[in-house]
């Protein structure tokens, strides 16, 4: 196969199997796997330190649940849901 | 680097082998910059905006050494690949685009030594640059509070540039910094680590898009280097900042404070401002008198006194609002409170197509739009900047106040609202602010959805640790703020107040003989007959269905400078002479009035229920505050929005008090 089957076949896969940052509990620490997105909000992900391999933990959430607050690489950051959705982390 | 004569501090020329050295202060925000350049360059020597663009310019000059040195607070930027105004502004100002300002002979990078790793991926690009690189280590205090260890001399070795040590705010390192800064322009120039070129070529063979790939590459470049250089030593307990977080953004608590802070801010620029307010229309007042009696009776005397200190001071009594107001907001800006009231309210405004950060602007309009305006400079993202900046008039501010006042009190009846304990004149008060709120939050959501569609900005915003405000920094930015608006108090302001007492007073009507010129009757027949009085009877048909009469309407548009002029103008032209409707008797005494004025010419009364509604409805809605459109065209640098904010505005106005005339008159109110 060439390399680009594999590259969408890894993303497919990633899609079904790995849980997003939107969708994990406050308090887990877990790892980033990948930021899916191609555009200006994912690189801005990326920039920010959200890279493969960081250790990122969800610290809390605003009152209606948007946006989130994490902590990763000694600092804490907020994103909102939307943009969490495009994390994908380790289960 | 340009040779060029300098003096030092004490006035004496220096010699003439001088040079002159332009340094770039660039780094992420919140790492303490701006206490750095006041420790090093004091006040700012150039502050304005780039060309073009509403992207600050902060430059100062310092001597050190007998060399003239000129530093560049460029805005802060996570990235030197540019997503928003400010950092294209620091890459122009970098790679020497922008033809006003010197390209920097060296950089300095301010680095927060509580998130080295975040920050390097800055120093990675600036090492591209190929000028000389000088890495400053901030908040070293706070770091090795946590138990942060930075092994300098290894990071420096790694990077191929000097990192120092600073505690801005105790001036540590400050000289060695100045010191090294001179010794830079003996270095060849910068070069790229090897390590990190390695990683960026074979970045290059990724499948990703080649910004995504850079970035990982210059984080596995990041992340080798501090495996080396960061060391933690145990961690005590929860840091005092950390306890404090998990209060201030808990879902209850953290709304609690938060309503609290905002209300204890609110209240202070109404509550905490009006001594000052009184002491500056205090002096206002002896202005005037003193005017009276230093200048002969006639046209100048009117000028000056009705004209431009009416004019002027009637906004510069604005000021400690504005003061205050900054104060606070440079105060959470500095101890990092702001970006968490913005965390708190994003969702709530992006339901209505603004974000967090657009709370405080809101909120700050209130008291009154201008400082509220000019508040929203801490929203980088342009569109929704821009948003806000034209729904924040529709906030009802304190001048609207005394004309919902006179009039709630004058026509609305005072009864309980059905079986509650309410009463009518406060739950309709209460609705003309929930109105603006409304109306607010409409524009908002259309123009969000049609003129302002965009794709989606990132709201990705850094949480900053807890630390104390910096002193030098907060009151440079209250300077700042007092400064540019009193700079537009003294030119546009002032062109408006006298145009429209030139227009309110020209031409002088006959004078009947045996009448006595500054009767109330007279100064009421003068008005009617000038420019202003014909421009009302002109508009009359424009303001018959919203049941207003002629006088009305020339009330309307003489209040353009202000809205609480409307009252006096009333006074006027319904034959009060210059009543101030703020006292007392002058307040029963213009209700009175008003309660008695009939049509022209018939015996029904102009003021129902339904016309004190139209007129307050209007006047939630109206932009009739000349200061206002000024301020916002200077914070656009652009006329149009301030002509689209006034039409808009004015359109609204017009409707809503149409609807609710005709509403009220059918309704038999």
């Amino acid at each position: 196969m060439s390399t680009t089957n594999c590259a969408s076949l890894r993303h497919l896969i990633q899609e079904f199997t790995m849980r997003s940052l939107a969708t994990v509990n406050i308090g887990t620490t877990t790892q980033v796997v990948d930021v899916s997105g191609d555009d200006n909000t994912s690189l801005r992900l990326l920039e920010m330190g959200l890279t493969p391999g960081v250790e990122v933990t969800i610290v809390g959430a605003a009152p209606l649940g948007d946006p989130v607050e994490l902590e990763l690489r000694g600092y804490r950051l907020s994103i909102r849901r939307n943009e969490a959705a495009r994390v994908v982390v380790a289960t | 680097m340009s040779s060029t004569k300098a003096r030092n501090a004490t006035g004496q020329q220096s010699l003439e082998t001088d040079m002159k050295l332009t340094v770039a202060l660039l780094g992420n925000p919140n790492t303490g910059k701006s206490t750095l350049f006041s420790a090093i360059a004091g006040i700012p020597t150039r502050i304005g905006n780039y060309p073009g663009v509403t992207v600050e310019e902060k430059v100062g000059t310092f001597l050190h050494r007998g060399h003239t040195i000129e530093l560049i607070d460029l805005p802060g930027a996570y990235s030197l690949n540019a997503k928003s105004p400010d950092e294209q502004v620091a890459v122009d100002v970098l790679c020497g685009n922008i033809t006003s300002v010197t390209q920097p002979d060296c950089i300095v990078v301010v680095v927060d030594a509580t998130n080295l790793s975040r920050n390097l991926y800055l120093v990675s690009q600036a090492l591209a640059v190929g000028r000389p690189v000088l890495v400053a280590l901030t908040l070293c205090d706070v770091a090795e509070s946590k138990g942060i260890h930075i092994d300098r001399k290894k990071l420096s070795e790694v990077l191929g540039c000097p990192v120092l040590r600073l505690v801005a705010p105790r001036r540590d390192g400050i000289d060695q910094l100045a010191d090294a800064l001179i010794e830079s322009s003996d270095w060849s120039g910068q070069v790229v680590p090897k390590a990190l070129n390695t990683y960026l070529s074979q970045s290059a063979e990724s499948d990703r898009p080649v910004a995504a790939a850079d970035a990982i590459a210059r984080y596995s470049w990041i992340d080798d280097i501090t495996k080396d250089v960061l060391s933690f030593s145990t961690k005590h307990s929860r840091s005092l900042g950390e306890r404090i977080d998990a209060v201030l953004t808990h879902r209850i608590l953290g709304t609690v404070v938060f309503g609290m802070t905002m209300l204890s801010i609110f209240s202070s620029i109404f509550w905490l401002a009006t001594p000052l307010m009184d002491l500056v229309s205090g002096g206002v007042e002896l202005l005037a008198a003193w005017a009276e009696l230093v200048i002969p009776d006639g046209i100048l005397q009117s000028l000056v006194i009705n004209g431009i200190i009416a004019g002027v001071g009637g906004v510069v009594i604005f000021l400690p609002q504005i003061a205050i107001l900054f104060l606070f907001v440079a105060v959470l800006e500095g101890c990092g409170y702001l970006a968490r009231a913005a965390f708190l309210m994003d969702r709530l405004l992006v339901g209505v197509g603004l974000s967090g950060k657009s709370f405080i602007p809101l909120l700050s309009s209130f008291a009154c739009a201008i400082p509220g305006i000019m508040a929203a400079r801490t929203i980088e993202n342009r569109r929704d900047r821009l948003l806000t900046i034209l729904v924040a008039p529709l906030m009802s501010c304190s001048a609207r106040l005394p004309v919902y006042l006179l009039l709630c009190s004058a026509f609305v009846p005072n009864v309980a609202v059905g079986n509650t304990w309410f009463r009518l004149p406060a739950v309709v008060l209460a609705s003309m602010y929930l109105i603006g709120i409304l109306v607010a939050a409409i524009v908002a959501f259309v123009l969000s959805r049609t003129i302002f569609r965009g794709p989606p900005q990132p709201f990705v915003l850094e949480l900053p640790s807890w630390r104390w405000p910096q002193p030098a920094v907060v009151g440079e930015r209250v300077r700042e703020a007092a400064v540019s608006f009193l700079k537009n108090a003294g030119t546009l302001i002032l062109a408006v107040s006298i145009v429209v007492w030139a227009l309110g007073s020209f031409p002088k009507p006959v004078i009947q003989a045996g009448v006595d010129p500054v009767s109330a009757e007279q100064q009421g027949e003068a008005l009617r007959q000038s420019f202003l009085g014909r421009a009302g009877r002109f508009i009359e048909p424009a303001v018959k269905p919203l049941g207003w009469d002629w006088r009305i309407g020339c009330a309307a548009v003489a209040s353009f400078p202000a809205r609480e002029v409307v009252l006096g103008v009333l006074g006027v032209i319904y034959n009060l002479g210059d009543v101030d409707p703020g006292e007392e008797e002058g307040a029963g005494m213009l209700i009175r009035q008003l309660r008695s004025a009939t049509w022209d010419g018939t015996d029904r009364k102009v003021f129902t229920l339904p016309v004190a509604l139209s007129i307050m409805v209007f006047f939630a809605l109206c932009a009739q505050c000349a200061s206002t459109l000024v301020i916002i065209g200077k914070e656009t640098a652009s006329w149009v929005w301030p002509l689209v904010s006034f039409t808009y505005m004015t359109a609204l106005a017009w409707i809503g008090a149409f609807c609710v005339f005709q509403l009220g008159t059918t309704l038999g109110w």
